[in-house]
């Protein structure tokens, strides 16, 4: 018994180490970063305490980029989470060529975000673009996709789902084929409608999935940028500036390590504010999981 | 079976481990001992593939192997900092855009390259261009070699002045008034275009026009000064210029510039002429033979075009210093300058080539660029412009789109800018 729990331990510490060494130590090394002021191609770097952060802070642009980046952030999970499903319940009622269906839908997720942005970014052109076109044949007015401050964050955001939506699909639709059979057989015998067996036995069994695809989405909306950085380059005047951005400006820009690093751990507090919830009912779901078996 | 799959698997994985292992270090494919090979970070684009092609040819003359890597602006710079301050000593040379210069040297990034040009450059080199390898600008020691002469011009459709009756514009008031009756009387067919995307592409158009009504970004004490008066009128007229320009203009790089005027969208417009070199290509071009060239247009001050120019220096890393400075003299000799021009991948920073027949032949554009080259106006010399740069394109594209003021824009921007500086 002694013994394998020896053995449990050596079989984890590889895991331990690449975790220390990748996650822990650099992370480290970022909160002491953010209290210097670090010239890093003049190579200067002197101690400034928590200036860095009081002038994030008190900055107007950086708050300008923290509510671009929650509005992004609120719009593309909401709309990936709802669309996504709707996908995994259409898909999962079996018709013909289900899996070929299936492959298609996948592909966006399957793309290089630099080439999808660049792709859509030809779409959205206002003068030569096939939307604008599409517009114009229907008799509407053309959009200014990319160039008014209306539209330019939107715009951003519909590439994001169009790309994302087949993420959530697929954990979904996973978790949707996991569900036996006998419980909607049951369900049918004791005259349940469909509404029915999706608002009491479909969904409550699809919670950890939601909440997993949630999750992995809301960490990964808010580092969005890429997309911002092809399509908009943070514009028009500060439209599309997002918190990565912001740090991408001043860390790679102008090269001040200490200021970027400190707008970095601002942001890593409000990733985990963000996601506690989701967190707590991913890890909930695992335990119960443990607990039955 | 199974084991006739696994045995399959297993090859497959061998094989693909010796790949990655052998295309992961190209110091040891390159083989024999004693024989070095240079590494070259350039801007990827037509620039970069010129650049690729010299490089070919030096290896033929002199057996000595050049590998180009290319990569995108942004991308180019954040390399070759990091490259130097990390002791890599991965790259010999680098392209370096003009404006970061004093950055690089006082960063202390590159080699001082006195010693290898004990009489400096050739008087055959436009002296604009090689003021800006020098750092203090024009007087100071050498730490570059300049390789690609860009400089702005002003594009116009000569066809339509004629046919409008108008002539070309020496004011931007007079460019406003051109601009206004052909987006009226021509159909489908705007007056003009601006750059507007945010951060450096807006602050190179606008920068222009600026200098025209006399404004200067840093005064002769080192404070900025884009609110002044002529920041406002300057920034009047650019605001003007937009309303005659095609709709989405407020994201247009320099793909769209050069789109919008080789599809005869536009009439006039600032343009760099290394994107612009399609103008007269009949495949790409439906404007071929109607676009004229002018130094751009003054107002109150004479007409300032912004140098450029791609600069090629050497990271105080790197380990073959002595060959990259070979190949750098290679790169801005006549010879090499003529091929890569010719294969339309460079402007040339030598004068004798601006009236070589041959190039004159296939870019008319050449004298008048020579001339703008001559009297162009470089952007302020401080290791700080990046981040001015950013910042004040933030402000200015704010004020394109509408989201703030004029005049409150352009004060915030001059108390951000003195933030920097401090």
């Amino acid at each position: 018994m002694r013994k394998a729990e020896k053995l449990t331990y050596l079989f984890v510490v590889p895991a331990v180490v690449v975790f220390a060494l990748l996650t822990v130590y650099p992370l480290i090394y970022a909160i002491v970063t953010s209290f210097y002021k670090i010239d890093f191609i003049r190579a200067k770097t002197t101690f400034y305490g928590i200036q860095n952060y009081v002038g994030i802070l008190t900055d107007e642009t950086f708050w300008v980029a923290v509510k671009n980046t929650l509005s992004f952030v609120v719009l593309a999970v909401v709309f990936e989470t709802l669309l996504g499903t709707v996908f995994a319940l259409f898909f999962n009622s079996g018709f013909r060529f289900t899996k070929l269906y299936r492959t298609i839908v996948l592909v966006p997720m399957l793309l290089p975000p630099i080439t999808v942005a660049l792709t859509w970014k030809m779409m959205y052109d206002y003068n030569f673009g096939i939307f604008n076109f599409l517009l114009k044949t229907l008799g509407l007015s053309p959009v200014e996709w990319l160039s008014s401050t209306n539209w330019a964050l939107l715009s951003v955001v519909l590439t994001d789902i169009w790309q994302w939506t087949p993420f959530v699909f697929l954990v979904v639709l996973a978790s949707l084929q996991s569900i036996p059979l006998e419980i909607y057989e049951s369900a049918q015998v004791e005259g349940a409608s469909y509404v029915e067996t999706l608002r009491y036995i479909t969904l409550p069994l699809l919670r950890p999935a939601l909440a997993l695809a949630l999750l992995l989405r809301t960490i990964d909306t808010f580092r969005v940028f890429d997309k911002m950085y092809t399509l908009t380059g943070g514009g028009p005047g500060n439209a599309t500036e997002t918190i990565i951005f912001y740090i991408y400006r001043y860390g790679f820009r102008y090269f001040q390590t200490g200021y970027a690093a400190a707008a970095s751990i601002i942001m890593v507090i409000m990733v985990l504010v963000f996601s506690i919830p989701y967190i707590k009912q991913v890890v909930g779901a695992a335990d119960f999981g443990r607990n039955t078996n | 079976m199974l084991r006739k799959k696994f045995s399959l698997s297993l090859l497959a994985m061998v094989v693909l481990m010796a790949l990655a292992v052998t295309g992961s270090i190209p110091g040891l494919a390159a083989g024999k001992p004693g024989e070095v090979t240079l590494t070259l970070a350039a801007r990827a684009g037509a620039m970069g593939d010129a650049l690729t092609e010299s490089a070919k040819r030096y290896e033929e003359i002199t057996g000595v192997k050049v590998q180009v890597v290319c990569m995108p602006y942004a991308e180019l710079k954040e390399t070759a900092v990091l490259d130097v301050r990390n002791n890599a000593g991965a790259y010999d040379l680098v392209m370096l855009d003009d404006p970061w210069m004093p950055e690089f040297s006082q960063g202390k990034l590159l080699t001082n390259l006195d010693e290898y040009f004990k009489d400096g450059l050739d008087d055959d080199f436009i002296e604009n261009c090689v003021a800006l390898c020098r750092d203090p600008y024009g007087k100071g020691s050498l730490f570059a070699v300049p390789a690609i002469g860009n400089v702005t011009m002003f594009y116009y459709r000569h066809d339509l002045l004629k046919k409008y009756n108008l002539s070309p514009p020496k004011t931007w008031d007079d460019v406003i008034k051109i601009a206004e009756i052909i987006t009226r009387d021509e159909p489908d067919t705007y007056g003009y275009v601006v750059r507007g995307q945010r951060g450096n592409p807006i602050v190179a158009d606008y920068l222009p026009v600026f200098w025209a009504y006399g404004g200067e970004v840093l005064d002769e004490n080192m404070k900025p000064a884009v609110n002044s008066e002529a920041g406002v009128k300057a920034m009047e007229t650019y605001l003007k210029l937009k309303e005659l320009s095609p709709k989405g203009c407020e994201t247009f790089d320099s793909d769209q510039i050069a789109t919008a005027l080789t599809q005869g969208q536009i009439a006039m417009t600032i343009a760099w002429p290394s994107w612009v070199s399609q103008v007269d290509n009949p495949q790409s071009s439906k404007v071929v033979g109607k676009i004229e060239f002018l130094a751009v247009p003054g107002q109150t001050k004479d007409s300032a075009a912004m140098i450029g120019n791609w600069l090629l220096g050497i990271p105080k890393t790197s380990r073959n210093k002595d060959q990259a400075v070979e190949f750098a003299k290679w790169v801005i000799s006549p010879e090499a300058q003529k091929e890569m021009a010719l294969m339309g991948g460079g402007a040339p920073t030598r004068k004798s080539l601006y009236n070589d027949p041959d190039l004159t032949a296939k870019y008319r554009h050449y004298p008048a660029q020579l001339s703008a080259l001559e009297h162009s106006v470089a952007r302020p010399r401080t290791p700080y412009w990046s981040q001015i740069e950013d910042v004040w394109g933030l402000y200015l594209s704010q004020i394109l789109v509408g989201q703030i003021g004029i005049r409150e824009g352009l004060d915030k921007a001059n108390k951000e800018i003195e933030k920097i500086l401090r």
